[in-house]
């Protein structure tokens, strides 16, 4: 199939999908049986009723199925005439799962009644669930100290910050409220841009094993957010977090507002809004020494870097328009905007040249959701929906520098130099030097004097600037064929654009000294689409998930090279579930496939950030990357209040663009869409449900993230020069970057009840309090250490490990009621032992440090650029280091100690160190 | 309950409202730097390559001269330091925003005016060059000292048919009008030198884009010229020991005063009943000697306490006419050959020293 034919097939899909039912990942099921309690005979025509209303009737086995219920908590009743009316009050839906709940009426002899069953259902066990999803709520967002949906689901088994069972960054995929989103430009390397304020979540899960063939662009994981809509009645929540008061070492200049609304309008419209700002004047915190030398300004604050302040801003809004008995139209708009001034060592002491940068986000979705009747004989329920995602990034020198308006909110966007160069991609503009540029310099403002090391003046000349936008419609039509059969089928058109532009060295014209190099642009228009089938079915204990999906991209990109080629790729998925002995056991099979990061098929130089900018090349003509995985787990109840998971899987990577050292330049790359890599891997997850005041979760993680040896135009194979020698690559294999052999998280809850501890006149401190901790042990990650000039490997690529990490977090909150105003106060430490984590060490000394010998020899080589005197009328004269008093530094002897000194502080390894003990105090009102 | 919720939003509103935030460390202040020495003759500049050109700002708090900063493309710059010393307190060099550091640009000869301009010469070439390549007088303000505005190119042809390479002596008759010394000037290859022969006053006055060259009538052979505060010139002549006011309206040359038994004076300034002027030494052949000062009203002559040996060149009085910026040559007197008659050579490389007026 071409591209061509399978948009008309979506096209046609698209149609047909508007008067067909469909299931999303926004929703999931209820089944079971509705049976006598004494003659344990089924009830046939028994009333399902879900939330009040009536959502099925019992077949002539006493099955029901209920589809397309909202994730979240419901009440589902059963009633039938002559017997007592059941009621299930909490009964939880999660995204793409069924719940099994089997009911037992009781015959009505005299008089109606009803009973309410308790205990929630069971969905653990259930065989139809067989992806690994591990969730969060938005109730778990607030009692465990933890900010944010990311943070949230890096508590997941498997998850390395955001890599996931071993694959790098970018390998995932989101799903809001059911379509899919991706950063299809710098996924790698870059952030999604958006952020989800935690109290619209409804919950959010991370999927890592054969996820559905509904969703692709992923390799490792799914992350599937649900947003709630609005109440039935108003309601909201306001809070405030700062550090201050907390002292020199604690107060970083965070403060976090936090509001949310939601409720009813007229003609049953539901309406949700919040926002989310958070700043924090250090906004990337280091756990770093101090340094040593008494000049140094930082030894005053070593706990706070200036110029470091970021602030970020999520509003979130949601209506949902209902219309009929089940069907409704959502739409949803998110808008991120994240600005951070970026601490740079060579602008220590000219802070206002220092560079910064802005992510801003856009979403835009809608929803309509159809659905057929519940007593139709085959109910479909179809979802049509459409999005925009926009994200453009801006990084280089503000045109002005920032005005914090409160603590670390500016409230203004930042504005940069040569911005609307960058925005209309005018490469011709940008040949001469850019206005507002000017030659930086070595800083006169150092303790240390010397023209070495930091600048001053300007700003480096920086100008990197891109834009990703997708529009992307998608369709899933649900089809239940009975009570334990169903299919989906449908499909996704995506239509984006990348915008590219970068200038390095703005100051110059393109060509001056044959160093300057041209601005580069791009502007390409990619298309990519997909289609998918799957059906389940479920035979008494034993289930099977079948699915098959087909992508394919085409870049519509033209480069010097030529124009980049389309691809396809198939990807079935299988998965097979049994119940034996009480225990749920899941084999599954997939194959899936990802578009490449299109920063790759950009002629640009791209870097993540000012601190470890890579400059990189290789053919742009990049396929697909892909991945098969298999996995066998098991699901089991040991205890009434425990549960037990054991998952163990393989995971085959192939076709990964990755980067390998390229010249003698540290900072180039050359990639290539040829790695190979595997995962094989066990996870333990055992958790003690919240019960008796206490909770307990622990994941445990034994991981072997391996690659092979290739390069970006070399795959494993011989090669023959004509007339020559045969050449075999080397075949080794080698750690992946997210090789984590050990990974252990230990969740702690507990909630002391209202009446508890000591009575002081009538109030009791401790009643009601709750508390959290979070524990995170980790092994280290490997790297590559490399000589002193960083040209040549030491050992094979990723063959040193990083020092394991551990941090203890923890979180008491005290609920409290102020009228009618309920709310609470909280006390959230991260960090909470002041554990120096070391997370990045240098390549060359295996270190965070230069190193004495390293710190000398950068010392000795600045001088030898500048052994100029530095007389006493100069800014750069510093009295310490005249030792002759002849009013000239001059020499070895008195000049080379400056640029020591010099050395010594600018190659402080401040970024090699995870975040110090981190402290927030917040009060939230609920109202 | 009720109360521990009011204590706790009290506590944090507090929190909120009255605490701020610490803040991260802010930039590096190395503090004062007054002058090095008190005791006169005071030792201004340190460094090994020569200061230049001295000229007061128009409120005495400082002065600006050329010095070189020691980088590989031999830039020379301008510097303003405080009367007595210290750390500079600007920088001006020439940096074009589409070149860099391919070429050598050499300011000298600053003039500090009323308001805040200044004007110097400017010259550039390919680094190493033997003849500039660029020269052009050049107006600007303090606080925008660079590019400025080029009002002036040389070498030029003067009203009087003069050929003008260059010039020295720059100074501001008023925000509108400049005065210089116009030169010749010749570059001898062994060994490499710059020879400069001074022609006339010429005038400039900044009415357009570019300047209006004017001859000052009387003032042919002059060696030197100044501005006095109160807006009268002074030049002195080729070999002569009198200093003269010049009436340029009038074209008419009047002598002030006679250095009588100095031999040729330069470098004459008025501040008040103070004249400055050099004399002695090798005055009339490389322009440096001593410097004296005579007190018009008593028609005394003194000469001020400096270094013994050592010459001046380019002294400038304040304007409050209490002490003397001057440039600072070391000299040695030896025989060109043996037994052969003795010279004096000036060493090149100057620093700016203080000296105190009568």
């Amino acid at each position: 199939m071409t591209l061509r034919s399978l948009l008309a097939a979506l096209a046609l899909a698209c149609l047909a999908g508007a008067a067909a039912p469909l299931a999303a990942q926004t929703t999931g099921a209820i089944s079971g049986s509705v049976r006598d309690r004494s003659s344990r005979l089924p009830i046939h025509r028994a009333q399902i009723l879900v939330d009040g209303h009536l959502a099925t009737l019992t077949d002539t086995a006493g099955v029901y199925r209920v589809q397309g219920v909202a994730v979240g908590s419901h009440q589902v009743a059963v009633r039938r005439i002559g017997y007592t009316t059941l009621t299930a009050p909490v009964v939880p839906v999660r995204a793409g799962e069924t719940t099994h709940l089997d009911l037992l009426l009781d015959q009505q002899a005299i008089q109606l009644g009803t009973v309410t069953v308790e205990a929630p259902p069971d969905t653990l066990l259930d065989p139809l669930g067989v992806a690994d999803a591990q969730r969060v709520t938005q109730e778990d967002l607030r009692h465990l100290p933890v900010s944010s949906v990311e943070e949230a689901v890096a508590l997941s088994a498997g998850a390395v910050g955001e890599s996931y069972r071993g694959g790098r960054l970018g390998e995932q995929a989101f799903i809001i409220d059911g379509l899919g989103l991706k950063n299809q430009l710098d996924a790698s390397t870059g952030t999604l841009g958006l952020n989800i304020p935690p109290d619209i979540l409804t919950e959010a899960s991370l999927v890592t094993n054969g996820f559905s063939a509904r969703y692709g662009q992923a390799l490792s994981g799914l992350i599937n957010v649900v947003t709630k809509d609005g109440g039935d009645r108003w309601h909201g929540r306001a809070a405030y977090e700062s550090d201050r008061g907390f002292g020199q070492a604690l107060d970083h200049g965070l403060d976090r507002v936090v509001l949310e609304a939601d409720g009813p309008l007229p003609g049953g419209i539901r309406l949700l809004g919040a926002v989310d700002a958070t700043g924090r004047l250090d906004a990337d915190p280091v756990n770093a020494p101090a340094p040593t030398d008494s000049r140094d300004p930082r030894t005053a604050n070593p706990y706070m870097l200036p110029h470091n302040g970021g602030e970020e801003v999520d509003a979130a809004g949601k209506l949902t328009v209902p219309f009929g008995a089940r069907q409704a139209f959502r739409v949803f708009v998110l808008h991120s905007i994240g600005q951070q001034l970026l601490f740079d060592p060579a602008y220590k002491y000219d802070l206002s040249f220092a560079p910064a940068q802005r992510v801003a986000g856009d979403l835009v979705t809608g929803q309509l959701q159809l659905a057929t009747s519940p007593s139709a004989a085959t109910p479909l329920e179809a979802n049509l929906r459409f999005g925009y995602f926009g994200r453009e990034f801006e990084r280089g020198a503000l045109d002005v520098p920032v005005s914090y308006r409160f603590g670390a909110f500016t409230f203004r966007n930042f504005h940069f130099l040569g911005e609307d160069i960058a925005r209309a991609r005018d490469t011709a503009a940008a040949r001469g030097a850019v206005p507002g540029f000017a030659q930086p310099d070595f800083s006169l403002n150092t303790p240390w004097g010397v023209p070495a090391f930091f600048m001053g003046d300007a700003p480096d000349g920086t100008i990197a600037w891109n834009r990703f936008r997708e529009y992307r419609g998608q369709v899933d039509v649900g089809i239940g064929l009975s009570h334990e059969a169903d299919v989906h089928v449908g499909g996704e058109v995506v239509k984006q654009r990348v915008e590219t532009f970068q200038r390095a060295l703005a100051f110059l014209p393109v060509g001056w000294g044959d160093s300057v190099p041209p601005a580069v642009a791009a502007d390409f228009s990619p298309t990519s689409g997909a289609a998918f089938a799957e059906s389940r079915f479920r035979m008494q204990d034993v289930a099977i998930t079948l699915g098959v999906r087909y992508d394919a991209f085409d870049p519509h990109a033209t480069l010097a090279g030529g124009h980049i080629t389309a691809h396809a790729s198939v990807n079935p998925r299988l998965a097979m579930s049994a119940v034996l002995h009480g225990a749920t056991f899941v084999a599954s099979w997939g194959k899936f496939s990802q578009a490449p990061d299109y920063q790759y098929m950009v002629d640009a130089a791209f870097s993540d950030t000012m601190r470890t900018g890579r400059f990189r090349v290789g053919n742009p003509d990049l396929g697909f990357e892909q991945s098969t995985q298999y996995e066998f787990s098991v699901r089991a109840r040991p205890t009434a209040q425990t549960t037990l998971r054991v998952n163990g899987y393989v995971k085959q990577l192939t076709g990964l663009v990755a980067s390998v050292p390229f010249g003698v330049n540290p900072d180039s790359t050359v990639f290539g869409n040829a790695d190979y890599g595997s995962v094989k891997g066990v996870e333990v997850l055992w958790e003690r449900e919240m019960n008796d005041w206490w909770g307990l979760k622990l994941s445990y993680t034994l991981q072997y993230a391996t690659a092979s040896s290739s390069n970006g135009f070399a795959l494993l194979r011989q090669v023959q020069v004509v007339g020559g020698d045969t050449i075999y690559p080397g075949r080794i294999e080698f750690p992946l970057d997210y090789d984590r052999r050990h990974g252990l998280v230990a969740v702690f809850q507990a909630k002391a009840p209202d009446v508890f501890g000591p009575d002081v006149q009538g109030f009791r401190p401790l009643g009601g309090l709750e508390g959290a901790a979070i524990f995170r042990y980790s092994s280290g990650l490997p790297y590559t250490r490399t000589n002193a000039t960083g040209d040549s490997l030491l050992g094979p690529p990723n063959a040193e490990r990083l020092p394991s990490q551990s941090t203890l977090d923890a979180l008491l909150r005290r609920p409290v009621r102020l009228g009618p105003v309920t709310g609470s106060v909280y006390f959230d430490v991260r960090n909470l032992l002041g554990t120096q984590n070391i997370i990045s060490v240098r390549r060359d000394t295996g270190a965070p440090g230069l190193g004495e010998a390293g710190i000398e020899a950068a010392a000795l080589a600045a001088y030898n650029a500048h052994p100029e005197p530095i007389p006493y009328e100069s800014s750069r004269y510093r009295g310490w280091a005249d030792t002759n008093h002849d009013g000239v530094i001059s020499g070895q002897s008195e000049l080379l100690p400056m640029y020591i000194a010099a050395a010594r502080d600018f190659y402080q390894p401040l970024f090699s160190y995870g975040p110090p003990r981190l402290v927030r105090l917040g009060v939230e009102l609920i109202f | 309950m009720r109360r521990t919720a009011a204590l706790a939003c009290l506590g944090l509103a507090a929190a909120a409202g009255a605490c701020e935030h610490a803040l991260p460390f802010g930039a590096y202040n190395p503090g004062p730097n007054g002058p090095r020495n008190i005791a006169f003759p005071i030792q201004l500049t340190f460094d090994a390559p020569p200061d230049r050109d001295p000229a007061w700002l128009p409120d005495g708090s400082a002065f600006i001269y050329a010095y070189s900063p020691f980088r590989p493309d031999n830039d020379q710059c301008l510097a303003v330091l405080p009367a007595y010393g210290g750390r500079w307190l600007q920088t001006i060099c020439h940096e074009p925003a589409d070149s860099g550091d391919d070429s050598t640009n050499a300011l000298s000869n600053p003039a500090a005016g009323p308001g805040g301009l200044i004007a110097y010469l400017r010259e550039g070439s390919l680094i190493d060059a033997v003849l500039p390549s660029s020269r052009e007088l050049v107006v600007a303000t303090l606080s925008q000292p660079d590019p400025g505005r080029a009002v002036l190119g040389l070498p030029f042809l003067a009203p009087d048919g003069q050929l003008v390479i260059t010039l020295s002596h720059l100074h501001w008759l008023s925000s509108g009008s400049l005065i210089f010394l116009a030169e010749r000037a010749t570059y001898p290859t062994i060994p490499p030198d710059t020879v400069l022969t001074p022609i006339e006053v010429m005038r400039l006055d900044l009415g357009g884009l570019t300047g209006t060259v004017s001859v000052v009538p009387a003032t042919l052979g002059a060696t030197s010229v100044s501005v006095s505060p109160a807006g009268k010139i002074y030049v002195t002549l080729q070999g002569d020991s009198v200093v003269y006011s010049v009436e340029p309206d009038l074209g008419t040359r009047t002598p002030v005063f006679t250095f009588a038994g100095l031999g040729p004076v330069g470098e004459a300034q008025v501040v008040g009943n103070h004249l400055l002027v050099l004399a002695g030494g090798v005055v009339a052949t490389q322009r440096a000697g001593l410097v004296y000062e005579a007190d018009l009203t008593t028609d005394s002559v003194a000469a001020l306490l400096g270094s013994p040996d050592a010459y001046y060149q380019r002294p400038a009085l304040d304007p409050s006419a209490t002490i003397v910026v001057a440039e600072q040559h070391p000299v040695t007197i030896r025989a060109l050959y043996e037994s052969g008659p003795l010279d004096t050579l000036l060493g090149k490389s100057s620093d700016l020293w203080l000296l105190q007026a009568r």
